[in-house]
């Protein structure tokens, strides 16, 4: 089989991206030949960062004004159509997901997204991915080529991209702004409007707000959880104040996430973040399927919930079932005074 | 402006005890004994839309609010109720198809449902449904009627002349965006966007309104609907193991709980972080 890879370097993320399909070709695709990565990229400052974290040997980079989606489909659609790629894979985020199925539909393709695992059969490619809100895993089968997945979030780890100083990367480039480019490629020969233009006449303005500072949740190796039990914002400042002197990072469920309690850089669950701590203590969480997903790498889980038969106790290592408020308040205590007597290394 | 809102009504999923997901007959899994909800995206969608129209008629803009829903007779209670929340129209697509991993039928519905009626400037819908999980509704209306998409929307204003200000988030922060419709807008995580509940006034006033019942043959082709050309087909489903050991610290006080937990489970892992 022959798969590209599909990043967005305009973004932040890119390493994340590009180590997380990394991580899941080396874990899936073995047998496969890696064609291209291509890039989108907004600035010519970060070239030299986004080829050396490029996951395969040939990368093709398409520069363009920013991240917009209909750009990019745009230009996919007709650089690959008729390339004979059998395999798109793009990253979990926000960006591979929305572009994923749009290619799909725009070259004839088949679709899926958040796939956590993948292997070949004759004719199609076989998909697991979670369904019915993360409570089931299913298998699919995609049969119109190219096949066009994104990952699920979490679901490989992540594997650096291998420096090998003696290989030549092969590295071709576009710049979408090139006008001779959109006449010859794709053939808008003679238009007022450029390509670019064209595909973005929706929006009249545009403004960027660069994400509040990370929370720190993904690599944290001590979280404390608030979930939907709660019941109240001050109840999460609290716990947000018992976390610092637990020496901990604060994450919430979605209920406590969508009812703004906390921000959304927060958030842990499918929809958030995939925490992968050592140590993760949840309060007050019922234990809701898409929710633990983000926490099920967790080498330590333990619940404190009041109610005995709530999910999230099976889920778990260890559990108290009392009220999270108590327990932490002398779970602190006990800390505090083990730090006075240099008991612990917080 | 013309708003088309699609909504999906979800069983709750949360609500199953681990010996209920038992896998029936084609890949079915019997959820009728929980309650039903609006599927959480499409709720924020929902509310998204109301925000929108009061903003927009204080600016003195006249907006009309379409709602549609797909599948049987026992979804008209929710309807109701957004007529009594001062939806202008609700419709309903009688279904009775298992359509649960077919984003590209579901699509194609609305599509030609909004190619007949040729109205709404802008459709508002949910990223994502529990049950499939497909992820790809709003991606393919777009698609099909060839319009612009705005993925992860969290917040939709009037803005001068027809247009709208949309903020979505992207993977690495907030892009707040003037649009000129027409466009499909997929909402994501939006905070505090609950859907209100009516008051028993405009229940009884506007709440009786006709439900427009239509025949989903009329806007998919049979063949299609009794096998859903996706490119994909489900092969296997089982449920996903999540149980740990659960071993209970047991204690007769929160204080003994929280110090047996320390000084058995805690201590020495604290140290090695």
């Amino acid at each position: 089989m022959k798969h590209t890879i599909v990043l967005n370097g305009c973004s932040e993320t890119f390493l994340s991206q590009a180590e997380e399909v990394n991580g899941f070709a080396a874990a899936y695709l073995k047998d496969s030949r890696a064609d291209k990565t291509i890039i989108f990229h907004c600035t010519d400052r970060h070239k030299p960062f986004l080829i050396a974290n490029s996951p395969t040997p040939s990368t093709q980079l398409i520069r363009l004004p920013r991240y917009q989606p209909e750009i990019i489909l745009r230009t996919l659609e007709q650089l690959e159509a008729s390339s004979n790629t059998e395999l798109y894979l793009f990253p979990g985020d926000f960006a591979g997901s929305e572009l994923s199925p749009r290619l799909a539909y725009r070259l004839g393709g088949s679709s899926l997204i958040a796939v956590n695992k993948i292997s070949r059969t004759e004719n199609a490619l076989t998909c697991h991915k979670a369904v019915y809100s993360n409570y089931m895993q299913a298998e699919f089968k995609l049969s119109e080529r190219p096949y066009c997945i994104s990952l699920a979030k979490g679901s490989t780890d992540p594997l650096p991209i291998a420096v090998e100083n003696d290989v030549e990367k092969d590295v071709s480039e576009i710049d979408i702004a090139n006008q001779e480019w959109n006449n010859t490629v794709l053939s808008f020969k003679g238009d007022q409007e450029s390509e670019p233009e064209k595909a973005c006449a929706h929006i009249v303005d545009y403004e960027f707000v660069k994400k509040e500072a990370a929370s720190g949740l993904e690599n944290a190796n001590y979280i404390l959880v608030a979930g939907r039990g709660v019941k109240m914002k001050e109840k999460v400042d609290k716990l947000h104040t018992i976390a610092g002197q637990l020496g901990a990072e604060l994450g919430v469920s979605r209920p406590v996430a969508m009812s703004a309690w906390a921000p959304l850089n927060k958030l842990i669950g499918v929809s958030g973040i995939m925490a992968k701590p050592q140590i993760c203590i949840t309060a007050a969480v019922s234990g809701a399927a898409a929710f633990y997903t983000g926490i099920e790498k967790s080498k330590l889980i333990i619940a404190i919930n009041t109610d005995r038969g709530a999910p999230i106790i099976r889920a778990s290592d260890l559990a108290i079932v009392d009220d999270y408020e108590k327990v932490l308040d002398e779970l602190v205590q006990i800390i505090t005074e083990a730090q006075c007597k240099g008991d612990t290394s917080l | 402006m013309n708003i088309l809102t699609c909504f999906k009504i979800v069983s709750d999923l949360d609500l199953m005890s681990e010996s209920d997901w038992v896998v029936e007959d084609h890949f079915r899994i019997n959820t009728s004994f929980v309650k039903n909800m609006i599927n959480p995206y499409d709720e924020s969608a929902l509310e998204i839309t109301l925000l929108y129209k009061e903003q927009a008629e204080k600016l003195g803009s006249a907006v009309n609010l379409s709602a549609l829903t797909i599948g049987s007779k026992q979804l008209d209670a929710y309807l109701k109720t957004l007529y009594a929340l001062r939806f202008d129209k609700a419709v309903r697509i009688e279904n009775q198809h298992d359509l649960r991993f077919s984003p590209d039928a579901i699509s194609t519905v609305i599509a030609n449902y909004v190619k007949v009626i040729k109205k709404p400037e802008v459709i508002i819908l949910g990223r994502q449904s529990g049950v499939g999980d497909n992820a790809k509704t709003p991606l393919l209306v777009a698609e099909h009627l060839g319009w612009p998409c705005i993925s992860q929307a969290v917040k939709i204003e009037p803005a001068s002349e027809g247009l709208l200000k949309v903020s979505s988030m992207a993977d690495d922060g907030l892009v707040i965006e003037t649009i000129r419709p027409p466009c499909v807008l997929s909402i994501g995580n939006a905070p505090n966007s609950y859907l209100r509940i009516p008051t028993l006034k405009d229940k009884v006033n506007y709440g009786k309104k006709e439900i427009e019942v239509l025949e989903i043959e009329n806007y998919l082709n049979q063949a299609v609907l009794e096998q859903p050309s996706e490119g994909h087909n489900i092969t296997g489903l089982k449920p996903i193991n999540h149980k740990r050991q659960g071993v209970v610290i047991e204690g007769s006080t929160p204080a003994e709980k929280a110090q047996n937990l320390y000084h058995n489970y805690l201590q020495e892992r604290l140290k090695q972080l």
